[in-house]
């Protein structure tokens, strides 16, 4: 009897790992950006597409997402894009679709793609004190 | 009479040069912002004697030319929250000091020597502990940094910043350092006709040595060992690589050399050893790789299949788990007289050179290229029948990807 119900949890455990489409957390100094290969480090920058089955393709720089997004053709309108937040770099990523994004060298960030992305466009007016950059949204980083 | 004249003439022209910038030496003992009083009150030309002792003082601004020398190692304490000098004019000259605990800030880059918009700057045989960055150079011209030790002790640091960063600056010298545990150890952004020789850099979390955008800069006699994912050399052409040694960069993601878009290119007389992969290679044009050494690597080189024009020649393929691996059958770039240790040909006409050719991709390798996950198998019966199979009835392996001289004797390196 035991041993069914320790079956039954290991067979429901296994399902669920698998069955579940989520964001797959960075794991930061360790995994690689799939389009520059360059070891994903600033926690500020970090970006993921999660495709339609659920693989998770991380990226170092927001720059590197939307190459990959342009080189690849990917137009799978399933696939979750994720953002890591500007301002919070430590809390959950940004729906990189709804984000409101700033474009200055100032950032500095690990490819130059020097996109910063935050939560509201209330936010990013704050962070662009002082900068006077453009408001940018995912349609137009597409262009 | 002639030369009395010509003694007075002398003598005059050396008292008005002298008068014109008496070069003073100002001894500096620890006090309450000692350093930058000194500095304040010095002329241009002179130099602080900065004596022995713990200064904890931040935000030192050099707006003249100066030489700063510490005598006995002054330490300077940034008390984790500050940054230390900058530097701001031509020809100024720190030496023999301890720069330690720099501070971080989100927007601005904070390091323990920062040089901005000078040119002829030397920082020679400090001690840098514990910072941030270590040195930054920015929009700087022919600047020095030499036989100075950047080391960070603090562990699993993130966000840590560079032990040497360079960006916009041209014609530097970085010469005989010693730098670990930053995030990358020497750190290159449009930097040009730049030369890196003779330092070490290990246990750095990234990189040992990160160049993008960087044209025209030579590397040469440095060692880059243990750091998190070996040595990145990215967008730039025309990069020499001489004499260095890639050692033991051990990693999923960890590359002895990653070359990603690079034109123009030597990389000769090096060694890889103990790497997972000794070479990546995407995007590259015209990189010569000549005489080298690879030995224990996992994969000695990966060639993707956007590389074209680049020749492999004379160098030494000892003991790796995989020799060259591609992920295309198109091969543009040539392998010729190289040694490889698995070559099983034979010599009838004496001429030190493999009468048949050797195809370094191995079946195997061409399967863990598509299917990463297949590394589970490797050295199972099941690749033995197939590295057999291949052998006799070649179908997988790319057939243009061949060395036609393989050197049956380990070359002389």
């Amino acid at each position: 009897m035991k041993n069914y119900i320790l079956i039954f949890f290991l067979l429901t455990t296994v399902c669920l790992a698998s069955c579940k489409r989520q964001f797959e957390p960075i794991k930061y100094g360790h995994d690689a950006c799939t389009h520059c290969k360059m070891t994903i480090m600033d926690k500020r920058f970090a970006a993921e597409i999660l495709t339609g089955k659920g693989k998770a393709i991380k990226f170092d720089d927001f720059c590197c997402l939307l190459k990959y997004v342009k080189d690849e053709k990917v137009k799978d309108p399933d696939a979750k894009i994720f953002v890591a937040d500007y301002d919070h770099p430590e809390a959950q990523f940004l729906d990189a679709r709804h984000a409101i994004f700033l474009h200055n060298e100032a950032f500095k960030s690990p490819m130059n793609g020097n996109l910063a992305a935050t939560a509201s466009a209330k936010n990013a007016n704050k962070l662009n004190a002082g900068l006077h950059s453009e408001l940018l949204n995912w349609i137009a980083l597409n262009k | 009479m002639k030369k009395v004249l010509h003694f007075i003439l002398f003598n005059a022209l050396l008292y008005l040069q002298t008068a014109q910038g008496f070069a003073t030496v100002i001894k500096v003992f620890p006090n309450a912002n000692s350093i930058h009083k000194a500095i304040n009150a010095a002329r241009k030309g002179d130099t602080l004697l900065i004596q022995k002792g713990f200064y904890k003082e931040h935000d030192i601004t050099i707006p003249k030319k100066l030489v700063l020398i510490g005598i006995g190692f002054p330490v300077i304490d940034a008390e984790s929250k500050y940054q230390v000098f900058l530097i701001r004019s031509d020809s100024v000259t720190i030496k023999g000091l301890q720069i330690q605990n720099i501070g971080k800030a989100s927007m601005t880059d904070m390091a323990g020597i920062r040089i901005i918009n000078a040119k002829n700057v030397t920082i020679q045989n400090n001690r840098l502990i514990n910072n941030t960055f270590g040195i930054y150079l920015q929009s700087s011209t022919l600047c020095n940094v030499i036989n100075n030790t950047i080391h960070c002790y603090i562990k699993n640091e993130l966000n840590g910043g560079n032990g040497v960063h360079a960006w916009r600056s041209d014609r530097l010298l970085i010469k005989g350092n010693s730098i670990a545990g930053h995030r990358d150890g020497i750190y290159f952004e449009f930097v040009t006709d730049s030369r890196i020789a003779e330092n070490s850099s290990y246990n750095n979390a990234r990189y040992g040595l990160h160049f993008m955008f960087s044209h025209n800069d030579t590397y040469a006699h440095n060692t880059f060992k243990d750091n998190g994912a070996g040595v990145a050399v990215m967008y730039s052409k025309g990069v020499k690589m001489y004499n260095n040694d890639f050692l033991h960069n051990w990693g999923d993601a960890s590359y002895g050399l990653l070359l990603k878009e690079i034109t123009d290119s030597k990389i000769e007389y090096n060694r890889f050893i103990k790497n997972t992969v000794g070479i990546h290679m995407e995007g590259t044009t015209r990189v010569n790789v000549k005489q080298n050494l690879f030995q224990d690597n996992g994969w000695a080189v990966r060639v993707q299949a956007s590389c074209s024009g680049s020749d492999f020649i004379g160098n030494n393929f000892i003991g790796n788990s995989f020799d060259v691996a591609t992920n295309g059958t198109m091969m543009l770039n040539t392998f010729d007289k190289n040694y490889w240790d698995k070559y099983d040909g034979y010599d009838l006409n004496k001429n030190n050179t493999g009468d048949v050719p050797y195809y370094p991709v191995s079946v195997f390798s061409v399967v863990t290229e598509k299917i990463p996950v297949a590394m589970i198998l490797y050295r199972s019966l099941l690749t033995d029948i197939m590295d057999q199979v291949e052998k006799v009835m070649p179908t997988i392996i790319p057939d243009k990807l061949k060395d036609n001289n393989p050197m049956m004797k380990k070359l002389k390196l």
